[in-house]
C-alpha cells in the first residue's frame, strides 16, 4: 500500500521514545549511568509526543480522536492508550528526578515505564500483523519493531551519554548497541525469508521485488548500508578502542542519524510491501 | 437470525457494469471511487484455447470480518441481519479497516476524511427492496436474499450450484457473497 507518512514518523519516533526510556529503565534499576537518564527520559518524552502528533496528521478527522475509546479491542486503541500510560510514567520519573524522590520511588516508576514502553512497542508492531495483509502476517513484525526501538534508543543515549562525558555508560551502551544491531540485522534477515516463503506470493509483496526488484536500492543502500552497515562499523570501532575519546560523541550522533534514515526506509518499505491478498477496488 | 448475501452467476454475467452503475446513482459515490465494480478476468490460455470471464467485486460482507474487530472507533459494524456498514459520523479516518480487508473493497473519502463502501444499500433493503445493482442487473446474474433461510432463493440457487460455488479467498473472514462459475466459461481464478 502507499507509504502512510505520517504513521511511519508516529512509529519510528515512538520507537526511539520507548527504546530510550527502556534503557532509563533498566540502569535506574542498576544504579547506573545516572547523569545520562534525565537527559535520555526527556528526549523519550518528546519524542513520543511528536510522535503522537505526527500520528495526528493521518487522521481524516482528528477532533473526533476520543471514538478511538470506542473499541478498546482494537490495535489503535490499545497503542493510544499505551503510548498515554507510558508517557505518563516517562513525566512522572521526570518528575521525580528533579525533585530528587527517593530512589526506591523512582525505581519503581522506572520499571513500570520499562515495561509499559516495551508493551506499547510490541503492541504496536502487532497492530500490522494481518492476516489480510501477507507481507505483515508474522510474529517477525513486531520483533523488527522492538529491535528498531532497542536500536533507536541505545543510539540516542549513546549521544546523551558521550556528551556528559559518562565514560563507563558509553563502553555499556556502545556494547548494548552492537548487540542490538546484530539482532536486528538477524531479524532483517529472517523477514527476508519469511518474505520468500509466505503463502498468497505475488510480486508486489516478493522477496525478489525487495532484493532485487525496484525496492532494492531503497532496501540496500537505506536498510543494509545505512541502517546497519555503518552503525555497525562505527560501534566496532569503539569497541575494539580504535577510536580515540574525543571523537565518541560525534560517532554517536552519525550512527543515530544513520539509524534513524534505516528506520524511516525500512518502515516505508514496510508500507509498499504490504499489499493486500486481493486489491480489487 | 438473518445473514444477508448475495449469488452472482458470473456465468450470466455479461460485464455491462449496469451495476457498477446503479450503486453508484444510488449512493451518490464520487467520481473515481467506486463501491462495485466489473473486473475482466482474463483472457487467460493459449489461442485458441482460451478463456475470461467477468468478475464483479463489492464488500463481501463477512461473517467475521476484520475490518470490525480493527475500528478504533466502533463505526466499522454489523448489523443483526450481517450487513456490514460504517458511522460516517464516528469514523476517524484512521484506514485501519482499509489494512484489515482482504479484498481491498473499501476506499478513503479524501473529501470527508472516512472510509466507505458497499452498504448492499442497506437503506433500499430497509424498506423491503433490494440492492441497486440486483434490481438492474439485466442478465438477471445477481440474486440477494437471507443466506441462512434455506428456503430462499439466494440459498437454493448456492445449494443448486454445487461444485460451480466459489468465494472469494477465506482468511477467517467468511464471506457472505457466492460466486457461480462454470468450467465450460472459465476456470475459477483465485489465490
Amino acid at each position: 500500500m502507499e507509504i502512510q507518512w505520517p504513521l511511519v514518523f508516529y512509529f519510528l519516533l515512538t520507537c526511539l521514545g520507548a527504546g530510550a526510556f527502556a534503557f532509563v529503565g533498566v540502569t535506574e534499576w542498576l544504579g547506573k549511568a545516572e547523569r545520562t537518564r534525565m537527559p535520555a527520559s526527556i528526549t523519550a518524552l518528546v519524542a513520543m509526543a511528536a510522535g503522537g502528533i505526527a500520528s495526528a496528521f493521518h487522521l481524516g478527522h482528528v477532533e473526533r480522536i476520543v471514538n478511538v475509546l470506542g473499541n478498546l479491542n482494537s490495535g489503535i486503541s490499545q497503542d493510544m492508550i499505551l503510548t498515554a500510560l507510558a508517557g505518563l510514567a516517562i513525566l512522572v520519573y521526570i518528575a521525580m528526578m528533579w525533585r530528587g524522590s527517593s530512589v526506591g520511588a523512582r525505581k519503581t516508576v522506572a520499571v513500570v515505564g520499562l515495561v509499559l514502553t516495551l508493551v506499547l512497542v510490541i503492541r504496536m508492531g502487532s497492530s500490522y500483523v494481518l492476516p489480510a495483509r501477507p507481507a505483515w502476517n508474522t510474529f517477525l513484525l513486531p520483533l523488527l519493531y522492538v529491535a528498531s526501538a532497542a536500536v533507536l534508543g541505545l543510539f540516542t543515549v549513546y549521544v546523551w551519554a558521550a556528551r556528559k562525558e559518562e565514560k563507563a555508560t558509553v563502553t555499556g551502551v556502545n556494547k548494548a548497541t552492537l548487540i542490538a544491531l546484530a539482532i536486528q540485522a538477524l531479524v532483517v534477515i529472517g523477514y527476508v525469508i519469511f518474505l520468500a516463503a509466505a503463502p498468497y506470493q505475488d510480486p508486489s509483496r516478493s522477496a525478489i521485488r525487495l532484493l532485487a526488484g525496484d525496492l532494492a536500492l531503497a532496501f540496500w543502500l537505506g536498510v543494509v548500508v545505512i541502517g546497519l552497515a555503518v552503525p555497525l562499523a562505527l560501534t566496532m570501532r569503539v569497541q575494539t578502542a580504535k577510536e580515540k575519546a574525543g571523537k565518541v560523541l560525534s560517532i554517536a550522533a552519525l550512527g543515530l542519524g544513520c539509524v534513524l534514515v534505516g528506520g524511516v526506509v525500512l518502515r516505508g518499505i514496510i508500507y509498499i510491501l504490504g499489499t493486500s491478498i486481493e486489491q480489487f477496488l | 437470525m438473518a445473514r444477508m448475501g448475495m449469488v452472482i452467476d458470473l456465468d450470466r454475467c455479461i460485464g455491462c457494469e449496469s451495476c457498477t452503475v446503479a450503486c453508484k446513482q444510488e449512493n451518490s459515490v464520487r467520481l473515481g471511487s467506486y463501491w462495485s465494480k466489473v473486473l475482466k478476468m482474463g483472457p487467460y490460455g493459449k489461442f485458441p484455447d482460451l478463456e475470461f470471464y467477468f468478475l464483479s467485486v463489492l464488500c463481501q460482507h463477512c461473517q467475521d470480518p476484520q475490518c470490525i474487530h480493527v475500528c478504533p472507533t466502533g463505526a466499522s459494524y454489523k448489523r443483526q441481519d450481517g450487513i456490514v456498514l460504517i458511522d460516517k459520523d464516528k469514523c476517524i479516518g484512521c484506514q485501519y479497516c482499509l489494512m484489515a480487508c482482504p479484498y481491498g473493497v473499501r476506499t478513503y473519502n479524501e473529501e470527508e476524511g472516512v472510509v466507505e463502501k458497499c452498504t448492499l444499500c442497506a437503506h433500499l433493503v430497509d424498506i423491503g427492496e433490494e440492492p441497486a445493482c440486483v434490481k438492474t442487473c439485466i442478465g438477471k446474474s445477481r440474486v440477494f436474499g437471507d443466506i441462512d433461510d434455506p428456503r430462499s432463493e439466494v440459498s437454493l440457487r448456492i445449494k443448486a450450484a454445487g461444485e460451480n460455488l466459489h468465494t472469494f479467498v477465506d482468511v477467517g473472514n467468511h464471506p457472505s457473497m457466492f460466486y457461480i462459475l462454470s468450467p465450460r466459461i472459465a476456470a475459477w481464478r483465485s489465490r
